[in-house]
């Protein structure tokens, strides 16, 4: 990602710009479709301003390139019963869990966490966007998973937060090889960051483990495209990236195929086909903006 | 193939079946074939959909675990109990010598089997007469965990049979299928089917802290997981029934207050997904059924 190297930005930056670009893309000013995407009454969104001054920049940054904006355009193909809100707001923790009724609350401190682990784990500018950008797309689409879930009232067998990951998986995985690369390995590696180590009482957690999440999200990936995640194959020896055991990916696409099958069932009777196929057909990225293209 | 995921077959089997006093086995299986629990399941009908092998074992030293659950007719008993489910193929319930310790459910050729071993490893694991704190007595520790496990794998059954749309990890959901129809009995019931799945995962091992990455690649949740849901569920959905649970400190108040409503997500995935094909009338019947014996139940 060369035009974020030249132009010096701070780890913020690079996660706003990300979202920024690859709504804009799609929803920007420049798409003469981007009106047809958006229905604001059916998403509702808001800036909150943080008390503490330290996120004022994040906020400004965020409010000033529309990013909620565009997120309610992404969200367009959605037909929801009633009004789903997503708000920015500081929360006092790294998370704010979505309450039945919403809102969709992304935390300041979460976004800034998620800077901070990739920028203590990581010194290649390439290995920073990609987790950067990859994670902060999983946990937004992670929380919009969860309200659409209560919206909806959808029937959520096994653990919700779970349930959540792989819905967030297989969202990443419908707009092309690429995106999908991007956003799975980033994600997979800031958990592979997290390094958090679990033991007693930690497994009583609603959540699940750093480590099981990482696994969890290569299978969908692995399942879902065995060519363009063939680097996650079986296979001895040492890799570059940590590949899955033969046990879990021999399981791999039934995991995609059920949660695909659970999505077509009870989400998409409420999604808009002719919205979802615009925004398919988007460019979500552009050429120069993976890590490791060059210009 | 969605199996229960304790496998955990070593050498040692040959010495722990071999050690199964023949008292154990035999009273395991007097203890359900007792007159009057076998009246009781008998006024149910069979689901007509659904047979049942008691398949010999070729090694010897599981003989006795054959002839105990024969003997319990646990099959039989099983057949009876899944008449309110309208199952839109043919169910085969089987038990066998698996070489591993272990009990799953195949879609390939829809079959639920039991193995042996496993069943062996219940017996050896279970305390001889009551675990030390009291929690759990040495039938109720069989039986339950047993049952348990039969109901889980039957979550893997209706999951696969039904087309149900499962959103989270599978092995979770066939958990909460164990737990949820746990909950569907009288006090006894519920209380013998939870503990003794809580107390057969609180005695399994998690992985250490300096594990290594690939320990977490598994599809199961880790042993401690596993026994947290089923508290938080138990007590989700009978607070009053398993308060004992929050009073003891195993489950900690921070996942005890998320309970009611992990419960109520389970329950509504249930009447949305499951419950269309149960006859309600012939449910009713099911749950005022004495399924376990005054012994078990202990």
């Amino acid at each position: 990602m060369a035009w974020l190297r030249k132009c010096q930005m701070s780890p913020l930056d690079r996660v706003v710009v990300f979202l920024c670009v690859i709504i804009w893309s799609a929803f920007g000013p420049h798409d003469a479709r981007a009106q047809s995407f958006v229905n604001p009454a059916q998403i509702h969104i808001s800036y909150d301003v943080p008390t503490d001054p330290k996120f004022r920049p994040m906020y400004d940054a965020l409010k000033r390139r529309n990013v909620l904006e565009r997120l309610q355009g992404f969200l367009s193909p959605l037909r929801l019963p009633k009004e789903l809100s997503v708000r920015l707001a500081q929360c006092g923790a790294e998370t704010s869990p979505y309450p039945p009724g919403g809102p969709v609350t992304i935390c300041y401190e979460m976004v800034q966490r998620i800077s901070d682990i990739t920028f203590q784990n990581t010194t290649d500018p390439n290995d920073r966007v990609l987790v950067i950008d990859g994670t902060f797309v999983q946990m937004v689409l992670h929380e919009v998973a969860l309200a659409v879930f209560d919206v909806l009232q959808v029937p959520i067998w096994g653990r919700a937060e779970d349930a959540a990951d792989r819905v967030s998986a297989l969202i990443m995985m419908q707009f092309g090889d690429e995106l999908a690369v991007t956003t799975i390995i980033g994600t997979a590696k800031f958990f592979e960051y997290s390094k958090h180590e679990w033991t007693g009482g930690d497994f009583a957690s609603q959540g699940s483990p750093e480590a099981q999440r990482f696994y969890n999200y290569l299978c969908i990936a692995y399942g879902g495209d065995p060519i363009a995640f063939r680097f996650l194959a079986p296979r001895p020896g040492p890799s570059a990236f940590a590949t899955l055991p033969e046990h879990r990916a021999a399981r791999c696409a039934g995991e995609y195929h059920q949660v695909r099958h659970a999505f077509d069932m009870r989400i998409m009777p409420f999604v808009d086909p002719d919205a979802v196929t615009k925004v398919r057909a988007s460019q979500w990225l552009l050429s120069d903006e993976y890590p490791g293209r060059s210009k | 193939m969605a199996a229960f995921g304790r496998i955990s077959w070593t050498l040692e089997m040959n010495r722990i079946l071999s050690a199964l006093s023949a008292a154990v086995l035999t009273s395991f299986m007097l203890a359900g074939a007792s007159p009057a629990a076998a009246q009781a399941w008998l006024s149910i009908p069979a689901n007509p959909k659904v047979d049942i092998a008691y398949v010999p074992p070729a090694s010897q030293r599981l003989e006795g675990v054959y002839q105990a659950l024969k003997g319990r007719q646990i099959l039989e008993e099983l057949q009876h109990f899944l008449a309110p489910l309208h199952l839109p193929h043919r169910l085969l319930l089987q038990t066998r010598e698996c070489s591993q310790v272990n009990a799953f459910y195949s879609p390939f050729d829809r079959s639920l089997t039991i193995c042996y071993e496993l069943v062996g490893e219940l017996i050896r694991d279970a305390p001889q007469t009551v675990s030390e704190d009291g929690f759990i007595t040495h039938e109720a520790a069989i039986v339950g965990t047993l049952v348990g496990v039969v109901l889980h794998e039957g979550g893997h059954m209706m999951f696969d049979m039904l087309d149900v749309p499962v959103f989270g990890r599978e092995e979770d959901a066939a958990d909460e299928t164990a737990s949820f129809l746990a909950l569907q009995f009288n006090k006894d019931v519920e209380r013998t089917i939870i503990k003794g799945f809580v107390y057969f995962w609180a005695k399994s091992q998690d992985p250490s802290a300096s594990s290594p990455m690939r320990v977490w690649s598994d599809e199961h949740g880790t042993p401690s997981q596993r026994m947290y849901n089923t508290l938080c569920l138990a007590y989700g959905g009978d607070p009053q029934g398993f308060k004992e649970f929050v009073d003891r400190g195993w489950l900690p108040p921070k996942r005890a207050e998320h309970c009611g409503a992990e419960f109520a997500q389970l329950k509504l995935a249930f009447i949305k997904t499951i419950l269309p094909f149960i006859d309600r009338d012939l449910m009713v019947q099911v749950q005022k059924t004495q399924w376990l014996t005054p012994e078990e139940l202990k």
